[in-house]
């Protein structure tokens, strides 16, 4: 076979690795921009899930601080003077104020990293055009115990549950909601995480 | 000092006209190689795009319409060409391993159809499917 035959035929040959790889690209891309979405997603709830399961267990704990607390608290205002017993009043409210304080503190971190966490994946895999729609604090109030008027548990904002990420970039355009699954943070249901598809129009 | 030279046209027009031919060849292999990959790179974007959604929760109505749409445009029936596209045997868990899987099957018409010469191949199918590594359980 002579040269210009060798050339004519290869040419085509050499080329189509590079034409099949440009049309396998942009499905790669858009695919790996909603993979990353995708675990933005899944790290979030993650972090959510862990986050109110802990502020439950805080809630638990202080409902056995409460339960020692509670008939000393009754005791002073009845009319009891024991400075031991005032001492132990004095004691657990201000125990019950820490953890209470700690709580939202720690809370608000964790809340903050776990947004933090799921901004990194993106990062990680070099996504650019990412949104990440949530509360700037952990939705979380405080509740005002009715025997000691001490605020000592918390409960959450069901309102401002809700966190929606989005990827928007050349490659793909979609969006997600995270919600975590709370029935309120009183009972003993743990708390688990849901992500839904934003077309869905979420809960 | 005179050179003879042989007569070498006659050889030019041979050589010419062959190569003509494999080109041709090699032109029509590669488009129908280039609309194979086409064609697969749309039946795993569909594949991924409905067990995602499958996953996610999604309704079964909408994932339909969002591939359907993904399909028009990356596979446009122009020539009379009929893309038979079809999710075959839906999404399903597959047991033991808390994953999904879905299966586009699409069958489409080859670029040069020999239907006088009485050969058979028509046509072109390509299957391709996706794994969705994980389930979400509530």
């Amino acid at each position: 076979m002579s040269f210009s035959i060798f050339i004519s035929v290869l040419i085509p040959f050499f080329l189509a690795p590079f034409w099949t790889h440009e049309l396998f690209k942009d499905s790669f891309e858009g695919q790996k921009s909603i993979i990353a979405l995708d675990n933005a997603a899944i790290l979030i709830g993650k972090g959510d899930r862990d986050l109110f399961n802990f502020i439950k267990k805080t809630n638990s704990f202080v409902t056995g601080i409460e339960k020692i607390h509670h008939p000393v608290h009754l005791a002073i205002r009845m009319g009891a003077i024991e400075p031991k017993l005032k001492a132990q009043d004095l004691g657990l409210e201000t125990l019950i104020r820490e953890i209470h304080s700690n709580t939202a503190a720690i809370s608000n971190i964790r809340w903050s990293k776990s947004s933090f966490t799921a901004l990194s994946e993106f990062q990680r895999l070099g996504i650019s055009g990412n949104i990440l729609e949530r509360a700037t604090r952990v939705p979380i109030v405080g509740l005002e115990c009715s025997v000691c008027h001490l605020f000592s548990k918390w409960e959450v904002n069901p309102t401002l549950l809700k966190t929606k990420i989005a990827v928007t970039n050349s490659k793909a355009a979609e969006s997600l909601y995270v919600y975590p699954t709370i029935r309120g943070l009183e009972n003993n249901d743990p708390v688990n995480y849901k992500v839904i598809l934003s077309s869905e129009g979420g809960l | 000092m005179k050179i003879k030279l042989p007569n070498l046209k006659g050889s030019i027009l041979i050589e010419g006209c062959i190569t003509l031919v494999l080109l041709l060849f090699v032109l029509i292999i590669q488009m129908e190689t280039i609309r194979r990959i086409w064609v697969g790179a749309a039946a795993q974007s569909a594949a991924f795009t409905s067990v995602r959604a499958a996953v996610l929760g999604g309704h079964r109505y909408l994932n339909k319409m969002k591939i359907a749409n993904l399909m028009a445009s990356a596979l446009p029936a122009n020539r009379g060409n009929n893309y038979s596209v079809k999710l075959s045997n839906d999404h399903w868990d597959v047991k033991g391993n808390q994953r999904m899987l879905s299966k586009y099957h699409i069958k489409y018409p080859a670029l040069i159809r020999f239907r006088e010469a009485g050969l058979s191949k028509l046509n072109f199918e390509v299957t391709e499917q996706c794994h969705f590594p994980f389930l979400f359980r509530y």
